[in-house]
C-alpha cells in the first residue's frame, strides 16, 4: 500500500512537471505505462502493427490533452480509456462495423440473458502451472479473439487491468449494468472455451438442472 | 443448469437457491460483492452441487490465467520510434506556443 502511495505521489509530480513543459517528465510517464498500454491494445486488436499504431495514438493524444486530465481517475485509467477506444475503432473498421459503439439501448447483447454452461469439467491443471506451458498463450489468445470486441474490451479492462465497474463504464460510455452483463457473458464464454482445452473429461459433470430435491444428484457423469 | 425448469425461489428462501439463481449472481460472488447472507446460501449450494462448484472454479481460473498471462513485449525498435515521435511532436507544439 505504501509502495502504491509512493508511486501515486511520484506520478503526480511527473504530471505536474509535464504540464509545465517538462518533456523528460512526460517521457518518464510514457515509460511507466507504455508496456501495459501496448499489451492492452495488442489483446483488443490481436495484431502487433495495430497495437503499435494504437499505442502511438494514445500517447500523442495524452500529450495534446494533458491539460484536460484533472486527476479524477488514475493516469493509467485515463490512458487505458484512450487506448481502448482507439483499439475498438481499429477493430470495428477492419470488420466493417460502425466505428462508434452501438447505442446502448440497441446493443444486441445488453438483454441480460446468461449463456448456460455446456461443458463442465474440473481442469487438469491449475492456472499457476498452465501459465508456464508454451501452448497456453496461444489458447488464451484464440479464446479471447472469438469474443466480440465490446465483450473483449469489458473483460480486459475489468478483469485483466482491474478497473472498477464505474471506470470501465466511463471508459466505454456504457452503463454500469451493461458492464456487468457483458462481463458475465465474456467470463462464461471464455470459461466454456478454456474448459474445452483444459477440462478433464474424466471429471466432467452434466449441465442438468438439479434443484436438490434429490440429495444424491451431484451432477456427476456416469 | 437447465433451460426448461427454472426454480422460482429467491436466494435465501427456505427451499434454497437454484443453479440459475446462483448463475445470475456469479459475477458478484466471484468479485466478493455479495451480501454475506446470500454468500452463505451460495456456499451451501456449492457444497451440494458439483456442476455449479466447477463452473465457479473454472471462472476464477479463467480470470487468473488471463491476469497472469504476460502481455506481448513492446518491441524495442518500436519503443525508440515512439519516443522519437513524441519528442518531435512535443517540440513542435511548444514551438508553436
Amino acid at each position: 500500500m505504501k509502495e502504491l502511495q509512493k508511486q501515486d505521489t511520484a506520478e503526480s509530480g511527473l504530471l505536474q512537471a509535464a504540464r509545465t513543459g517538462d518533456l523528460d517528465a512526460f517521457e518518464k510517464l510514457v515509460t511507466r505505462h507504455e508496456q501495459r498500454i501496448y499489451g492492452l491494445a495488442r489483446r483488443i486488436t490481436g495484431s502487433n502493427e495495430d497495437a503499435q499504431d494504437v499505442t502511438q495514438q494514445t500517447f500523442l493524444s495524452a500529450m495534446q490533452n494533458l491539460s484536460r486530465f484533472h486527476g479524477k481517475s488514475a493516469f493509467f485509467t485515463w490512458l487505458a480509456t484512450i487506448a481502448t477506444n482507439a483499439a475498438l475503432k481499429v477493430v470495428r473498421k477492419k470488420r466493417g462495423l460502425p466505428t462508434r459503439s452501438l447505442d446502448e439501448a440497441t446493443a444486441p447483447n445488453a438483454d441480460g440473458k446468461i449463456p448456460h454452461p455446456e461443458f463442465i469439467a474440473d481442469w487438469r491443471d491449475n492456472p499457476e502451472r498452465l501459465i508456464h506451458k508454451r501452448e497456453t498463450r496461444r489458447l488464451l489468445d484464440s479464446a479471447i479473439s472469438k469474443l466480440s470486441p465490446d465483450y473483449r474490451a469489458v473483460f480486459l479492462l475489468r478483469d485483466v487491468e482491474e478497473l472498477s465497474v464505474r471506470d470501465t463504464a466511463k471508459a466505454l460510455t456504457i452503463s454500469e449494468n451493461n458492464v456487468k452483463v457483458r462481463l458475465m457473458r465474456a467470463r462464461l464464454m471464455l470459461r466454456e472455451r478454456l474448459t474445452r482445452f483444459f477440462g478433464d473429461k474424466n471429471r466432467s459433470y452434466a449441465p442438468v438442472d438439479h434443484s436438490h430435491n434429490d440429495p444424491h444428484n451431484t451432477g456427476e457423469q456416469s | 443448469m437447465t433451460r426448461k425448469r427454472v426454480k422460482e425461489t429467491t436466494i435465501g428462501s427456505k427451499q434454497g437457491a437454484s443453479c440459475n439463481e446462483l448463475l445470475a449472481l456469479l459475477n458478484e460472488y466471484v468479485d466478493g460483492d455479495v451480501d454475506p447472507a446470500v454468500c452463505k446460501e451460495f456456499e451451501n449450494h456449492l457444497a451440494k452441487c458439483n456442476p455449479c462448484r466447477v463452473v465457479v472454479d473454472n471462472v476464477r481460473q479463467t480470470i487468473t490465467l488471463y491476469r497472469q498471462n504476460e502481455p506481448c513485449k513492446l518491441p524495442e525498435t518500436f519503443r525508440k520510434k515512439l519516443h522519437s515521435c513524441l519528442r518531435k511532436h512535443w517540440k513542435k507544439s511548444k514551438a508553436g506556443k
